[in-house]
């Protein structure tokens, strides 16, 4: 299993893909940004996930959410 | 208290409402979208929440894209001083409420603008060949349109005006406040690009909140800048939506009360409640057909029409009508309704109407009490 953070601008995002994720994803939970990554708002987004970056990645495209970033534990 | 009042705000609230209030005061009311502590996702969550209802509600596409504001006036202002520049045209028309007619008239003086106005007949209804006729796209830079008046009722048939500003690609703007909640309303259907409503009329929601969309693409400034709990490590505004058009804390009591106001609609069924308010509706206006000296003003049917009836009675000024109801617990509004172009309109200047507005929750003995009034007043 891997674990991803998704980072957002705005906590509205955040929750839109939340609420998208978890129509595909079983563990998808908000966590406090961290430190080093505070131009983002302050809630991210953790996924863990058996799927590689790049199908997570096309799966919170397709979601129509405008996220950040999306960094891998 | 009998309550016919509805146009002003809807009373009685769902339950559900001050329920959900309280327990967000009591048990988790912390500020939104700054934080990952449980009680702020928690709070952030039931924001999304109430817009996405509203989105789902309106059939608007992105979320994102509605804001909250205190009221429709505020989102009136910030789309009207927001969009429009100096010298620009806008057409607009003939029985406005002063939430639109007064900042139009504000950026004349400020920004020059002109205002257009096309003609309603006494009924209160828009004449469309008017409004095609004064439909200049080289020049009009906005239309906007009160989809209901407060004053008389009528509804303006807007998925016509809409789809002949989307051909000429003038955004079209709806002064949704009579009508968010009172009637559907389709906005990607009626080709609406920026709606203004306020949460606590029809919608049921507590005062103190309403909601501006304004279509993906169409950008403008907003009223306010400040912290938003994004990009705070600048001193700029941050270019998305919500963010963008919401800074400092929100309303937070009465989003969460129009939330749980959503709830209620949802659970209750929106064509039902509908269903009831247009049969107390008909009630009302054949009650007072029978009346000989009251004359309704606007349309005298009980279609194309919200639940505002606005009556005169013979030879008996409004302000008098009002002392004997207010005496009887009979609660109405008298006067002028803030908006004189309504009254010009209708020919009801300077005394005004006596507006009775029946909600989802009145009675048909609600109406006979205050037709009782009505009848043996002298």
């Amino acid at each position: 299993m891997k674990k991803f953070l998704i980072t957002f601008d705005s906590t509205h995002q955040v929750l839109k893909a939340e609420k998208k994720l978890k129509e595909k994803f079983k563990e998808v939970t908000t966590i406090p940004t961290p430190e080093e990554l505070s131009s983002d708002c302050g809630v991210s987004l953790q996924l863990t996930t058996s799927k590689n970056k790049e199908e997570t990645l096309k799966i919170l495209t397709d979601s129509g959410t405008t996220y950040n970033n999306i960094l891998q534990d | 208290m009998i309550y016919l009042d509805n146009a002003a705000t809807s009373y009685p609230k769902p339950p559900v409402v001050s329920r959900d209030i309280k327990t967000y005061l009591d048990e988790y009311g912390v500020s939104s979208g700054r934080s990952a502590y449980p009680a702020a996702v928690k709070t952030s969550k039931i924001l999304f929440n109430c817009r996405e209802a509203l989105a789902r509600f309106f059939n608007i596409p992105h979320s994102s894209r509605v804001v909250f504001t205190l009221n429709a006036t505020y989102g009136i202002n910030t789309a009207l001083k927001g969009f429009l520049n100096k010298d620009d045209e806008v057409l607009t028309s003939s029985v406005e409420h002063n939430a639109v007619m007064r900042p139009l008239n504000f950026l004349k003086k400020t920004k020059n603008i002109k205002i257009k106005k096309v003609k309603c007949d006494s009924r209160g209804y828009l004449n469309l060949d008017d409004f095609k006729k004064k439909l200049d796209p080289n020049n009009v830079k906005l239309v906007v349109i009160n989809h209901a008046s407060n004053v008389t009722g009528a509804v303006q048939n807007i998925k016509p005006i809409g789809k002949i500003c989307r051909a000429k690609k003038i955004p079209f703007m709806v002064d949704a406040a009579q009508t968010a909640g009172s009637l559907p309303i389709d906005v990607a259907g009626d080709h609406i690009d920026i709606m203004a409503f306020s949460g606590h009329k029809s919608l049921m929601g507590p005062t103190g909140v309403g909601a501006l969309y304004v279509k993906k693409g169409l950008e403008f400034p907003p009223l306010c800048q400040g912290g938003t709990g994004s990009k705070s490590e600048k001193e700029i505004q941050p270019d998305f939506w919500p963010d963008k058009m919401e800074s400092g804390t929100l309303n937070i009591c009465p989003i969460v009360g129009l939330n749980a106001a959503l709830k209620y609609f949802d659970k209750k069924g929106f064509s039902n409640l509908l269903h009831k308010k247009k049969k107390i509706t008909g009630y009302l206006l054949d009650s007072l057909k029978n009346l000989s000296n009251v004359t309704v003003h606007g349309p005298k049917e009980n279609k194309n029409r919200t639940a505002a009836v606005s009556v005169t009675i013979k030879d008996i000024m409004p302000s008098k009508v009002s002392r004997k109801l207010s005496s009887k617990n009979i609660c109405v509004r008298v006067g002028l309704h803030c908006a004189p172009g309504a009254h010009k309109t209708i020919g009801t200047l300077p005394q005004g109407t006596v507006r009775i507005t029946p909600g989802y929750f009145s009675k048909k003995s609600h109406i006979d009490k205050l037709i009782r009034v009505l009848e043996n007043i002298t």
